[in-house]
């Protein structure tokens, strides 16, 4: 872990004793370096407003004494599914995308002999690591230090991260800067403060959205014919004995009809979906024949952060079922719902329609360690995009 | 169990070969029949319970770029629930929580989950550290000793990831695909 110089300024504990018990520590936010890279100058800003906080460097899962943590989906899920931070206060701060760092603009499948490339590492790399992984281990270097991804020639990092070479876009999604409060934390209420003065940072145009990009505009989930149409009968379903008896929320008919999820607001409480323990599935009847059209044809709802979803599709209930996207992560903001989402072609697979689909679990993480009732994706809904 | 066993191939067989020639095949009949150069061998059966001990293997498939040598582990299996199909649970030997199969049987094939730790992985017989999320499959035929396992055929969808001591990232190499090799192989 690096700790970055964001020192408070000494006139500031007075201030932060009236908000929380051990005032005498400041706040501690703890980050990923890229992150950490953008949160820098707010915290130094909001520390002149007479507060006190220190950015600590590092995975923010496990949490190492943080009062607040913001991280990426990939490394939030387990808090936030687990209680340690508080999912119903949870903000996306912004987004965060990668590009591609070398002389020239050159694109890493044409690097020299002799270069590597330095990939961030951590779970927030996870998606960049596998675009990178056709390299080779041998071409490819994993690292989270800030110092050697900024001075790397050849780099595939968060914008934030980048170095002094010609930047272009990566085919990696954007990283969710998710900030959560830490429910045990002797300083709940100071670090609410932090987090309300970097959202509001966001919404001002302040330092912090110089970093961060806002979300992207929501994607339209209004089928391309006829009604919207979703799930209408489970046809099988498979859970592992040990997911049976270690998950809360077992019941397939969850998964039917319309995205209706609800955290209840206390860790792993939850209304409205299935739980998919490890390497659980669920094959759900659409009612109609979902088609190839134009852009995806599925879409899956799934609860908690970014935990990944495969699907498979068949015209027949009993299958074969061919594979139309394997461990997809499944964390696109669905605005006005508490499920994130998903989507899914047809065409990725082959398939010019099919009227079953089997959701199966893509995390796949082992039932025996879990500490969580909701182990395993969290299916809330499936819906046809496109239709006949 | 012989005996068993042997009729049980004799009924498998009836259908295509006269009775006579079929106790011929060293089934205790004797009688005076022409002499048999040698018994076939026995094709392994479909099924039979997994349960006991197994190593598992793992391939990484042939698009990875990384090493592809198998990768092995020594487990146990157990038969683990029955509803709404039957399981069988197989955990690594002695480290029980780092590497879980939770596999679904139908009696002839398994299909279900392979995973393990994130960062921390398990620890090969090669002495490799290992990242696998991933969903295995494939036909079980008996073991000479009358239980299931998967010696051929069998493949894992998903990732898997290489791991040198002391790093917490898989810098030995990763691979997304669906055609890694899996077995499972009764001990």
């Amino acid at each position: 872990m690096r700790r970055l110089s964001v020192v408070a300024l000494m006139g500031a504990a007075p201030l932060l004793a009236a908000s929380a018990a051990g005032a005498a520590e400041p706040v501690h936010v703890r980050a990923n370096a890229a992150f950490a890279a953008c949160l820098e100058s707010s915290i130094a800003a909001f520390n002149r407003t007479g507060h006190q906080a220190v950015l600590d460097v590092g995975d923010p899962d496990p949490i190492n004494g943080a009062d607040l943590v913001v991280g990426d989906d990939s490394e939030m899920v387990r808090l936030l599914e687990g209680g340690t931070a508080d999912l119903r206060g949870a903000v996306d701060l912004g987004y965060l995308p990668w590009v591609l760092v070398s002389p020239g603009g050159v694109s890493a499948q044409s690097m020299p002999p002799g270069e590597t490339l330095s990939v961030l590492g951590g779970r927030a790399g996870t998606e960049a690591r596998a675009w990178a992984s056709a390299l080779g281990p041998a071409r490819v270097r994993l690292t989270r230090d800030p110092a050697l991804l900024t001075a790397a020639r050849w780099a595939l990092v968060p914008r934030s991260l980048a170095g002094a070479g010609t930047q272009r876009p990566a085919a990696v999604h954007a990283l969710v800067a998710t900030a959560a409060v830490i429910l045990g934390s002797p300083r709940v209420a100071a670090a609410r403060e932090v987090l309300a003065f970097l959202r509001g940072e966001m919404r001002a145009g302040g330092l912090l959205s110089a970093c961060l990009d806002p979300a992207p505009l929501a994607s339209s989930s209004t089928p391309n014919v006829g009604a919207a149409a979703f799930a209408q009968s489970i046809v099988d379903w498979w859970l592992p004995q040990c997911s049976l008896d270690h998950n809360r929320y077992n019941d397939p008919q969850e998964v039917v009809g319309a995205p209706d999820a609800v955290f209840l607001g206390t860790k792993d409480s939850y209304r409205g979906i299935m739980s998919m323990g490890q390497g659980g599935y669920v094959v759900v009847d659409m009612g109609v024949t979902v088609v190839d059209g134009n852009g995806p044809d599925i879409r899956v709802y799934q609860t908690t952060a970014n935990e990944p979803v495969t699907v498979y599709a068949s015209d027949n209930p009993g299958g074969p079922f061919t594979l139309i996207g394997l461990r997809v992560t499944c964390g696109t903001r669905s605005p006005g719902r508490v499920s994130n989402h998903c989507d899914f072609d047809l065409r990725d697979g082959g398939l010019a329609q099919a009227r079953y689909l089997k959701i199966e679990d893509g995390e796949i993480y082992p039932c025996l360690s879990g500490d969580t009732l909701t182990e395993g994706t969290d299916i809330d809904a499936v819906e046809v995009l496109n239709q006949r | 169990m012989h005996v068993f066993h042997c009729m049980h191939r004799a009924l498998a067989t009836i259908a295509r070969t006269s009775l006579l020639a079929l106790f011929a095949g060293g089934c205790g009949g004797g009688g005076p029949v022409t002499p048999s150069p040698s018994p076939t061998p026995t094709p392994p059966q479909p099924g039979g319970p997994i349960t006991g001990g197994y190593i598992v293997q793992i391939t990484p498939g042939p698009g990875c770029a990384m090493s592809k040598s198998p990768l092995t582990f020594a487990v146990t299996g157990a038969a683990a629930g029955t509803q709404p199909h039957p399981g069988v649970q197989v955990l690594l030997v002695g480290n029980d929580g780092v590497l879980e199969l939770e596999l679904l049987s139908t009696g002839v094939a398994l299909r279900g989950g392979v995973g393990t730790l994130n960062d921390f992985g398990a620890m090969s017989r090669e002495g490799m550290r290992v990242l696998v999320h991933g969903i295995a499959s494939g036909l079980v035929f008996g073991a000479s000793d009358g239980r299931g396992q998967i010696t051929s055929g069998g493949t894992l969808s998903g990732f898997i990831g290489l791991q040198s001591p002391g790093s917490d990232e898989p810098d030995l190499g990763s691979c997304t695909a669906t055609d890694h090799g899996f077995a499972l192989r009764a001990q």
